[in-house]
C-alpha cells in the first residue's frame, strides 16, 4: 500500500472572521466549530481557546490530542468508522496540519489526569508543549452517564479535527512523504536479502476510559490482525483512552507512530518493513492467552526475523508485553520491546509488574514515578480542580505557592510506549 | 572561589613503597602531599581542586584488619574534613578494589563526606559497594591510568560542586541499581529499531532495562516414600540455639549456622531465639517453632509420615544478605546434608 | 464457566449480585488483593487480571476479580496452588506497595466514579467469561 503525506506546516493559529489556511496560518472562527460538536445533543457547550509553545499556559484535564487531517486522494475518509465510511484507508494522499493540534481538555471523571504545560520544566516532558494547540473543552448535559460523556467528548474530537482538516484541502503541502509497503511475495523477491520486520501494536482494551478503537470496532473484540502500517496515519486507529496520562497513545501518536516512521525509514535500506500487527490487553486471563499465541502465530506465519512490540499503560499491560515477548522468541523472531517504569519514587523497585528473560532488548521511557515541581503558570485552560486525585499527585500536590509536586505520570505522553519521546532511564 | 578539598586513598603499591612484599605495612597519613596517581589528579584538577592528604595502607594489611584500619582512617578524614574522598582506581586489583570500595564507603555513611572510587567492572570491590559510593568504571589495568583520571577528575569535580549527577550511563559510573531518569539523543522509537537492527545482525547490543536476575532451579522430582525419607530444616529466618552462639549478623549475614536437633522435640523460649533484624522478634522468640517447626517435624516422625527429621539443622539471616552469600550458604548446606544422606528439606523463610 | 467475583465495590456486588457469585469484602483494595492471595494459596485460580486499569493502586479505593474455585485432588486438603496465579497476585501485591498510599477518599461523586469505571473494568472480564 502506498500513502503519501502531504505536510502543511502551521506557524500560528489565530482567532478570525472566516476560518482559512493562509501563509502557514490556521484562523479558526469558533463559531464554525461549535455546531460541528453541538450536533450531539449530549453537549451543552463548548469553549476553544489556542495555547502557543512557550506561553505560561496549563492544560488540564487533557482527554485526547489529535492532528487534524484531510484525505484527498484514494479510498475511504479521515477517522473511518467514525466521521467517515469503513472504507479501508491507507492509500493515496493525505494533507497533515503539521506543527498543531487539537487538544480535547475538560473533566469526565474526578480522577482524571493529564497535563500539558507550555513552558516550563513541565514542558521538556511532553511532546505538544512544542505544536499549536487548539484547545476544545465540552460541557455535557446535566446527568449525564460517565461512558456517555466520554463517548461524547471522543468523537467530537475526531468531528472538530477533520472539520479542521477539511480546511487543507486544495493546499500545495510544504513537503510530500511517501510510506510505502510491499505485498508479501513482492517484498521477498524485490529485497531478497533484507530481514523481514513487523511492528506489534499493543493497544490499550480494559474499559471505561481504557479502550482504543479499530474502524470503529472496540478493540478488546478483535483478534489480533495484520494492517499496513499507512491505515492509522488516516485515523484508522483512535484513543478512547483517559487514563495514566503519561503512557497512553494519544490519537495524535497512532497518526505519527513514531516506530511506523522510524520503520519506515529504514525500509528498503536495511530492513524490509513488511506491516503491522495489532493486538489488545484484556482484563481477562484466557483472552490475553489467546492474543498473544495469535500475535506469535502471525509473525511466524509472515516469516518475520525480527519485530518491535510496544506497549500501553501500566500494570495489565505488563503481562501481555512479557507474553507478546516471549511467545514471538520463542517462533524464533528477534523482539525488542518499548515500554516505561513504575520503580516507584525513590527509583528503587522492581520496575515492571511482570518479567522473563526473553525481554532482553528493552527500550524505556523513563521512570513514571520520578516526582516533578511544575511552577505556577499564569493560565490554565480546562481546571486545576481535579489536579489532587490524578495520577501521580497527592492532597500535597497544590502547594500554598502555587506550585505542583507531582509524579510525571500526570504528564501527557511524558514516557510514551511507542518511543514518541527520547526520555529514558538506566 | 575555594579550592575543593580532597582525601586521597591509596595502597602500597601505587604509592611505590613495593609489591606483595610490602601489603602488610599499615596505614600512614601523609598530610599536604599528593603522591603516584593522586600527582596525576593534581594536574587534572587545575585549579578546582587539590589533594590535601593522602592515604597509603598495604592491601593485606588493610583487609586483614578491617575494623581497626577504619576506624583509624575514619578518624583522619573527619579531622581533615575534606570536601570528597577519592580511592583508587583500583583497575582488576582484587584486595584493592574491596579496600577501596569499603573506605569510600564507609567515609560517605559514617562521615556523610562525599566520596568515589574506580575501578574495573569485574572487580570483587565493584559489586559489593557499586550501591555504596559512585564506582567509575576503568579499564582492567594501570595501562588505564590516563583515562581513569580524566574520567575520574571530570566526575569528582562536577560531584563535589554540588552537580546534578546524572544516570549512570550519562556520567560513566557504575549503575547503583537505582533508576534514574533523562534525556536521550534520538526518541525511543529509533532507539528501538537501532537496537532490533544489532540483534538481527547478532551484533552486541545493550538493553535500558534489564530483566531482574532470575535464578530459576528447577524442581527435583518428588519424593515418592516419604515414611522413610531423612528430612532436614533448613531456615532463612534465623532460629539460632539461645545466645546466638555463632554471632550470625541480624542482617547482611556473613555466616550461617549449623546446630543439633538431637533430643529436641519442641523450641522455648529458655532454648532458642530468632537473630533475624528484619521482622518483630517477638513472635519467633516466644516459639521459635513458628519459624522453624520442629515441634510437626517431631509429630511427623512419631506418626510415621517421614523416617526422620535430620539430627542437625542449617539457620542464617536473610536480611539483606547479598546473593553472592546466599549462594555460597546454600552450596555448602546442600553438600553438608548430602553428605548426611538427607533425602528432602523444607526451607522455611520468615 | 463457573467462576465467583471477589470485590469491595458496591456496585458491582449491586451489578452482579443476582446473576453471579458475588464475594463481597468490606474492605480496602488491598483487603481484596491479600484475600485473593490467600485463595490461591488454597488452589482458587484467577482469571481476570489483578492489575487491570491505568488507575494506579493507590487511587482508586476498589478491586474486583474473577476466580475459579480449585479442584481437589489426590488426599490433599487443599487442590495444588496454581503457580501462574500465585506470580500474578504476587506481583500485584508487590506493586500495590511500591505506591504511597494516599488519603482516604470520602467525595461521594468521585467514589461514584472509581465505582463506575472498575465496573466496566471488570465487566469486560465478566463479558469474555461468559461467552
Amino acid at each position: 500500500m502506498r500513502l503519501e503525506i502531504g505536510k502543511i506546516n502551521i506557524t500560528d493559529i489565530r482567532f478570525a472572521e472566516k476560518s482559512k489556511i493562509e501563509g502557514g496560518v490556521l484562523y479558526v472562527n469558533a463559531e464554525d466549530l461549535k455546531p460541528v460538536v453541538l450536533e450531539d445533543e449530549k453537549i451543552r457547550d463548548v469553549c476553544f481557546d489556542i495555547a502557543k509553545p512557550g506561553e505560561s499556559v496549563r492544560i488540564t484535564p487533557v482527554k485526547d490530542v489529535i492532528e487534524p487531517r484531510v484525505k484527498v486522494e484514494g479510498k475511504g475518509g479521515e477517522f473511518p468508522g467514525w466521521v467517515s465510511k469503513v472504507d479501508t484507508v491507507g492509500s493515496g494522499k493525505t494533507l497533515a496540519l503539521k506543527g498543531m493540534a487539537l487538544v480535547t481538555a475538560g473533566k469526565i471523571v474526578g480522577f482524571q489526569d493529564g497535563v500539558i504545560d507550555m513552558t516550563g520544566p513541565g514542558a521538556d516532558y511532553t511532546p505538544f508543549s512544542k505544536t499549536l494547540n487548539l484547545v476544545m473543552v465540552c460541557e455535557t448535559v446535566e446527568g449525564l452517564k460517565q461512558h456517555d460523556y466520554e463517548a461524547a467528548v471522543r468523537k467530537a474530537g475526531f468531528r472538530v479535527a477533520a472539520k479542521l482538516g477539511e480546511l487543507a484541502r486544495g493546499i500545495e503541502p510544504d513537503e510530500t512523504v511517501v510510506y510505502e509497503t510491499c505485498g508479501i511475495k513482492e517484498g521477498i523477491e524485490k529485497y531478497p536479502d533484507l530481514p523481514r520486520v513487523g511492528y506489534v501494536a499493543m493497544l490499550q482494551t480494559q474499559g471505561l476510559l481504557h479502550d482504543t478503537y479499530v474502524y470503529g470496532v472496540d478493540a478488546k473484540q478483535i483478534i489480533p490482525t495484520i494492517i499496513s502500517p499507512t491505515e492509522a496515519m488516516d485515523g484508522a486507529i483512535v484513543s478512547g483512552n483517559c487514563v495514566s496520562a503519561c503512557d497512553k497513545n494519544p490519537t495524535y501518536v497512532h497518526q505519527n507512530n513514531p516506530v511506523v516512521e522510524d520503520l519506515f525509514a529504514q525500509h528498503g535500506k536495511t530492513i524490509n518493513f513488511v506491516c503491522e500487527i495489532i493486538t489488545n490487553e484484556n482484563v481477562y486471563l484466557a483472552d490475553k492467552e489467546r492474543s498473544s499465541n495469535m500475535t506469535a502465530k502471525l509473525c511466524r506465519m509472515l516469516d518475520l526475523d525480527g519485530i518491535i512490540l510496544t506497549q500501553e499503560g501500566f500494570g495489565n499491560p505488563d503481562t501481555d508485553l512479557i507474553m507478546n515477548c516471549k511467545k514471538i522468541e520463542a517462533e524464533g523472531v528477534k523482539t525488542v520491546i518499548v515500554t516505561d517504569e513504575y520503580a516507584g519514587r525513590d527509583g528503587k523497585s522492581q520496575s515492571l509488574a511482570d518479567a522473563d528473560p526473553a525481554a532482553d532488548a528493552v527500550v524505556t521511557g523513563g521512570n513514571a514515578n520520578e516526582v516533578i515541581i511544575l511552577p505556577k503558570l499564569d493560565k490554565v485552560i480546562g481546571t486545576l480542580d481535579y489536579i489532587n486525585k490524578i495520577a501521580g499527585a497527592s492532597d500535597k500536590t497544590l502547594r500554598e505557592d502555587g506550585t505542583l509536586e507531582v509524579e510525571l505520570q500526570v504528564i501527557t505522553a511524558s514516557t510514551n510506549e511507542m518511543g514518541f519521546g527520547t526520555l529514558s532511564a538506566r | 572561589m575555594a579550592k575543593i578539598k580532597v582525601v586521597h586513598y591509596i595502597n602500597q603499591f601505587f604509592a611505590g613503597i613495593g609489591g606483595e612484599e610490602k601489603a602488610d605495612i599499615p596505614a600512614e597519613l601523609h598530610k599536604g602531599e599528593a603522591i603516584g596517581p593522586g600527582m596525576a589528579f593534581n594536574t587534572g584538577f587545575g585549579d578546582e581542586a587539590e589533594i590535601i592528604a593522602t592515604i597509603v595502607c598495604g592491601d593485606s594489611y588493610f583487609n586483614e584488619n578491617i575494623e581497626k584500619v577504619k576506624a583509624e582512617i575514619l578518624g583522619w578524614v573527619k579531622d581533615l574534613a575534606p570536601d570528597l574522598f577519592i580511592a583508587g582506581p583500583a583497575f582488576n586489583a582484587g584486595r584493592y578494589g574491596v579496600a577501596c570500595g569499603t573506605i569510600a564507603a564507609a567515609v560517605q555513611e559514617e562521615l556523610g563526606i562525599k566520596s568515589m572510587t574506580g575501578m574495573y567492572v569485574e572487580n570483587p570491590g565493584a559489586d559489593m559497594y557499586k550501591d555504596k559510593t559512585y564506582i567509575l568504571e576503568t579499564k582492567d589495568s594501570a595501562a588505564g591510568m590516563r583515562d581513569a583520571v580524566k574520567k575520574m577528575t571530570a566526575f569528582a569535580i562536577k560531584y563535589a560542586n554540588g552537580g546534578k549527577i546524572g544516570a549512570s550511563c550519562e556520567d560513566g559510573y557504575m549503575n547503583q541499581g537505582v533508576r534514574v531518569n533523562f534525556f536521550e539523543k534520538e526518541r525511543g522509537s529509533k532507539r528501538a529499531v537501532d537496537m532490533l537492527l544489532k540483534k538481527l545482525a547478532d551484533k552486541p547490543f545493550t538493553t535500558e532495562y534489564p530483566m531482574p536476575d532470575f535464578d530459576r532451579v528447577e524442581p527435583n522430582p518428588a519424593v515418592r516414600d516419604m515414611a522413610h525419607a531423612t528430612v532436614a530444616l533448613v531456615t532463612s529466618g534465623g532460629i539460632v540455639p539461645k545466645g546466638n552462639p555463632d554471632h550470625i549478623e541480624s542482617s547482611s549475614a556473613s555466616r550461617f549456622g549449623e546446630y543439633s536437633l538431637a533430643g529436641v522435640t519442641d523450641l522455648d523460649e529458655t532454648t532458642f531465639e530468632t537473630a533475624h533484624g528484619g521482622y518483630d522478634p517477638v513472635y519467633a522468640n516466644a516459639d521459635a517453632d513458628r519459624v522453624l517447626p520442629v515441634d510437626i517435624m517431631r509429630e511427623l516422625e512419631k506418626e510415621g509420615v517421614i523416617g526422620k527429621l535430620n539430627e542437625k539443622y542449617y539457620a542464617t539471616v536473610g536480611n539483606g544478605t547479598s546473593v553472592a552469600n546466599a549462594k555460597g550458604f546454600g552450596a555448602e548446606i546442600g553438600k553438608r546434608l548430602k553428605a548426611d544422606g538427607v533425602d528432602a528439606v523444607i526451607l522455611t523463610s520468615t | 464457566m463457573s467462576y465467583f467475583i471477589l470485590t469491595n465495590n458496591p456496585l458491582v456486588k449491586e451489578e452482579f449480585g443476582k446473576s453471579h457469585e458475588v464475594e463481597f469484602i468490606d474492605g480496602r483494595l488491598i483487603d481484596v488483593l491479600t484475600e485473593a492471595r490467600d485463595k490461591i494459596s488454597c488452589g482458587d485460580i484467577l482469571l481476570s487480571h489483578p492489575l487491570y486499569g491505568s488507575v494506579k493502586p493507590n487511587e482508586t479505593p476498589y478491586r474486583s476479580l474473577l476466580l475459579q474455585r480449585g479442584k481437589k485432588s489426590g488426599g490433599s486438603d487443599f487442590p495444588p496452588a496454581d503457580p501462574e496465579s500465585v506470580r500474578l497476585i504476587g506481583n500485584a501485591v508487590s506493586t500495590f506497595e511500591k505506591f504511597i498510599v494516599k488519603k482516604e477518599i470520602t467525595n461521594p461523586l468521585l467514589l461514584e466514579d472509581f465505582q463506575v469505571v472498575d465496573l466496566s473494568l471488570l465487566r469486560s472480564a465478566v463479558e469474555s467469561a461468559d461467552r
